[in-house]
């Protein structure tokens, strides 16, 4: 591939004097005052409460359905079961499984048999939420329970009872028993490679189900307006234009040119609210049925039961490497407990297999994935979408061939990955890498963490097993391939006031973006960022965009809404060096001011120029625009890196990835098992950082979220499928007591400027989720000398681990 | 008419001083005192984010005190004062805490910070000068799943510092 440097159609070339600063959230005086609006804080005027009916039982069939006893109660509207909802209704799944694999699996309210604890079974429909609740404990069901399977290796066997035995028996899907779809990656020739290679390691890893748990629990309200035959959706989600037509395949009749979305302030996402569950379309027929605003607002239990979350994989892999420490080879057999439903199973796998290798130059890949049914709460995306399972196995997979090699672990790394120079570049699975410093961030946390004085374990003066270990990722920014497309619009308008309103597609779920997004703007257009508001999400006004998931929105729609008002600066400017009589090459703009650059005091301010502009005397503005000006720029970024992914799995689906490494000392305290994290370092490139203290709190949080999903968090099920952490306690969601403090100088930002986007910026949200999770398993493999397989690396896993290896000590 | 003697009542007259004005209502003697502030008064700044009192969203101060609002029955605050989130601001002008954690970014996407505002105002209130480990152990009852708790103890750190100054 030759190297020349790809031409940005959008880079500024003005100074930055916003971009890059610690510009407080737009958003926060409202968040910090409690007048944020989110979605259950919309009260509309009729509005009725529905609640769903969920199975106790894992798995089951429905027998009977008695609904006298909750119509009884005052205030019931209604109580429907799925013969009820049916005629209004289609089943749905993630588009890619019915696009491409041809089946859908999900239904609003199970019409025969229910598949975990939580499976929707009615809904009730009541003039206030606590008569909803109280009238759904009155549905009375009656259930023939079936044996029910949990994990997939079970789930596999000849045996095993079959979820899905209509779509299972159905020549025309690939539904095979309980086995949903297998598919595979391949880039090169792993088998030739395996046999050549000088050294094979293999190990099994398998992490925990896990659930992200936004504070706040998913919810919407539907609101159908029969006289113009629109429904508006109030909802807490990350991907509003998205919503609509997601909804539309599920609901008869509901075009969705005939949906307006709007969001609320989102409390939290984290990939759980980007897809389309039951209770979208529920409360959409129901406002239709009834003509009325119809609200549900899921509580914990609800959340725990069936919020969805990170799906468990186990991962069988080998690292074939020359005796040099040439990585040669890396295949993988994933099995992946994708629960009662597929939703995202597919592409999850497709993409983290895509993506796996990382930033190691290995030159054969191939990752086979098998995604199976079982009973238990279905996945969904969850920040680093599979990332974090296959880096999880494939770093420890690395550490143990350095083991093997006798090399340090760090040099093992540093050998097997790009320079700088030494891009553009594809990889085996055909990404395309640009502009990354994989070396410099690498070099950079080796000293920041002192690997070289802690690695290889030793002793605390107070008695504790002390270990650094690392792991690394490859990110994806936004995904062509999983969803068909990958743009953002925007719109950037100014007023005669000079305010400028900046109109996104995106959501805005707590990361920051809109934040940055005025801040690209700003520095654009030269006014303060006060002067620039940021509308997002509703779908009437907001051109179309993909939504807030996968790194993209940055990237994205900060690219759209800095090309969008780049296009308002061309206007300003030609309508400017009229008014100011020079030639538009001399005109500046910044510090809410327009002015000649070689006369500065020849100037207007913002305000002035936009009365002029739109009030003032039409003969002084030049001929074209004296029938009036129209003070908006509008444009479209729609990403030409990204491909779709061939048949062999591979393609670079991303519009840019970006490079993530961490490093965590740990103690482990061998009287308890508990595990300490005494340092974390993160190097990354996230290209330009639109706003510093924005950026390290995306970071800071994406470690403490890792943390807690690899030393606390997980679900557990009883072998009949009963969910035993069905609270936060239980589940053990990490509060503050339980984490570290990890501070903005842990991160190292190493800057390369991408140069297709605005600013040269790139994702950064999801990257230290993945990346800790190794670095915490290598750490404390490195401490102890024990590999831990299986997540998380909680007491009651490390103690007896450390018991058995003879290192316990009271 | 009163109810002088003690049967039962399903519903209830309370008077709760919420943020320096008095309140009157009738209501289910069920009503939580997250349900009276948000559902009959109309202040959602105290979020529900798990009904259980485990995740501290919809804290307010009861007569001083920070106690989780769904553990807790109007009726319990009869008679008493409640401060919420929307209580904190001067006219607009923002409480010291307010302002820390918005100037320290405390927060992302906003859901539990309300209550991480209140159980840090009543933190402050009475150990004006916590340590880290002071600050972790009372704000022990609140969730924050964003931020990752870092920024937020910096927020309180600076409050402290703020309210020490301006005393």
């Amino acid at each position: 591939m030759s190297k020349t440097q790809l031409k940005s159609p959008t880079q500024t070339t003005s100074t930055n004097t916003v971009v890059g600063t610690r510009v407080n959230t737009k958003i926060g005086r409202k968040l910090v005052t409690g007048t944020g609006r989110f979605l259950d804080d919309i009260v509309l005027p009729g509005m009725l409460h529905a609640r769903f009916v969920r199975s106790p039982h894992a798995h089951a069939r429905i027998l009977n359905i008695d609904t006298t006893k909750a119509m009884q109660i005052p205030g019931v509207e209604l109580v429907w079961t799925a013969e009820d909802i049916d005629p209004y209704v289609l089943p749905f799944s993630h588009p890619e499984n019915a696009k491409h694999l041809g089946f859908v699996d999900e239904e609003v309210l199970a019409s025969d048999r229910v598949r975990y604890v939580g499976d929707e079974v009615a809904v009730v429909l009541a003039k206030d939420r606590n008569t909803a609740i109280e009238a759904a404990d009155a549905v009375e069901v009656e259930y023939e329970k079936i044996p029910a399977v949990i994990d997939a290796e079970s789930a596999l066997l000849d045996e095993a009872t079959i979820i899905h035995p209509r779509l299972s028996a159905d020549p025309d899907n690939p539904i095979n028993g309980n086995l949903i779809y297998a598919g595979k990656t391949v880039g090169g020739d792993t088998k030739t490679a395996l046999s050549n290679a000088d050294v094979i390691v293999e190990a099994t890893f398998t992490n925990n189900k896990t659930n992200p748990s936004p504070l706040e629990p998913h919810g919407c309200i539907a609101d159908w307006n029969n006289g113009d035959q629109k429904l508006t959706l109030w909802a807490s989600t990350q991907v509003p234009h998205r919503l609509p037509e997601l909804i539309s395949t599920a609901v008869v009749g509901l075009n969705p040119t005939n949906i307006i979305c709007k969001i609320s302030d989102v409390g939290g996402g984290f990939g759980a609210k980007v897809g389309r569950y039951s209770h979208h379309v529920a409360t959409c027929v129901l406002s239709m049925h009834t003509g009325k605003p119809v609200k549900m607002f899921l509580d914990r239990i609800e959340e725990m039961q069936a919020g969805r979350g990170r799906y468990d994989e186990t991962m069988n892999g080998r690292l074939a490497l020359s005796k040099e420490g040439k990585m040669l080879a890396l295949d993988i057999d994933m099995l992946q407990n994708t629960g009662a439903y597929a939703n995202y199973g597919a592409v999850i796998a497709k993409s983290s297999a895509l993506t796996c290798g990382g930033p190691y130059l290995i030159p054969n890949q191939e990752i086979r994935y098998k995604l199976v049914y079982t009973n238990i709460m279905p996945g969904t995306a969850v920040r680093g979408f599979g990332n974090p399972q296959f880096m999880y196995a494939i770093e420890q997979l690395i550490d143990l061939a350095a083991e093997e090699l006798g090399m340090d672990a760090f040099d093992l790394r540093l050998l097997n990955v790009p320079k700088l120079s030494d891009l553009p570049l594809r990889t085996a699975t055909r990404l395309k890498l640009r502009d990354m410093d994989v070396y410099g961030c690498l070099t950079q946390l080796r000293e920041r963490i002192d690997w070289d004085s802690n690695r290889g374990g030793r002793r605390t003066k107070d008695g504790k097993l002390r270990g650094v270990g690392m792991g690394t990722v490859m990110q994806r920014n936004g995904n062509k391939s999983a969803k068909g497309a990958d743009y953002s619009g925007a719109i950037v308008r100014m007023d005669r006031f000079g305010s400028v309103t900046i109109f996104s597609g995106t959501s805005s779920i707590g990361t920051g973006t809109t934040t940055g997004i005025v801040q690209m703007v700003s520095d654009t257009l030269g006014v303060s960022v006060d002067r620039v508001n940021i509308v997002v999400g509703d779908t009437d006004i907001t051109p179309e965009d993909m939504g807030v998931w996968g790194d993209r929105s940055s990237v994205f729609a900060g690219t759209a809404a800095t090309m969008a008002a780049k296009k308002l600066r061309e206007k300003i400017i030609h309508l400017a060096a009229h008014l100011l009589d020079i030639p538009e090459s001399n005109v500046g703009m910044s510090d809410d001011k327009i002015f000649d650059i070689n006369k500065p005091k020849n100037t207007m301010s913002i305000e002035d120029f936009a009365n002029l502009a739109t009030y003032g005397d039409q003969t002084n503005r030049p001929l074209e625009f004296q029938s009036g000006v129209s003070l908006v720029g509008e444009a479209r970024f729609e990403t030409q890196e990204g491909e779709f992914m061939d048949e062999d799995g591979t393609g670079s689906v991303s519009h840019v990835y970006t490079f993530s490494s961490a490093a965590v000392i740990v103690d482990v305290d061998l009287s308890t098992g508990e595990i300490d994290i005494v340092d974390i370092a993160i190097a990354e490139d996230a290209g330009t950082i639109i706003n510093p203290k924005l950026a390290s709190g995306q970071v800071q949080g994406a470690v403490i979220q890792a943390l807690g999903e690899v030393l606390l968090e997980g679900y557990q099920y009883e072998s009949d499928g009963s969910l035993m952490t069905g609270t936060l306690l239980d589940y053990h969601l990490p509060t503050v007591v339980d984490m570290p403090i990890v501070p903005e100088d842990s991160i190292i930002h190493v800057e390369t400027p991408d140069p297709t986007t605005s600013f040269g910026q790139k994702g950064l949200g999801e990257c230290a989720t993945v990346t800790i999770f190794p670095a915490v398993a290598n750490a404390v493999a490195d401490a102890t000398g024990i590999r831990f397989p299986t997540l998380p690396l909680s007491p009651s896993r490390v103690l007896p681990a450390l018991i058995k290896a003879g290192l316990r000590e009271l | 008419m009163s109810n002088t003697n003690q049967e039962p009542q399903s519903e209830l007259v309370v008077n709760v001083t919420v943020n320096g004005s008095e309140t009157r209502e009738i209501i289910p003697a069920r009503t939580l005192l997250s349900e009276y502030v948000r559902d009959h008064l109309y202040l959602t700044g105290t979020h529900r984010g798990c009904e259980t009192a485990k995740c501290g969203a919809c804290t307010v101060l009861l007569d001083g005190k920070a106690v989780k609002s769904c553990n807790v029955l109007a009726v319990q605050a009869n008679g008493k004062n409640v401060t919420t989130v929307e209580g904190l601001d001067d006219n607009g002008t923002l409480s010291p805490v307010q302002q820390s954690f918005w100037d320290n970014h405390g927060m992302q996407c906003g859901y539990c910070t309300p209550g991480f505002v209140i159980t840090s105002t009543a933190l402050l209130n009475e150990n004006p000068n916590p340590t880290v480990d002071e600050i972790r152990f009372g704000l022990a009852g609140n969730i924050c799943r964003c931020t990752g708790y870092t920024k937020i103890i910096e927020s309180v750190q600076d409050a402290a510092q703020r309210i020490n100054k301006g005393a």
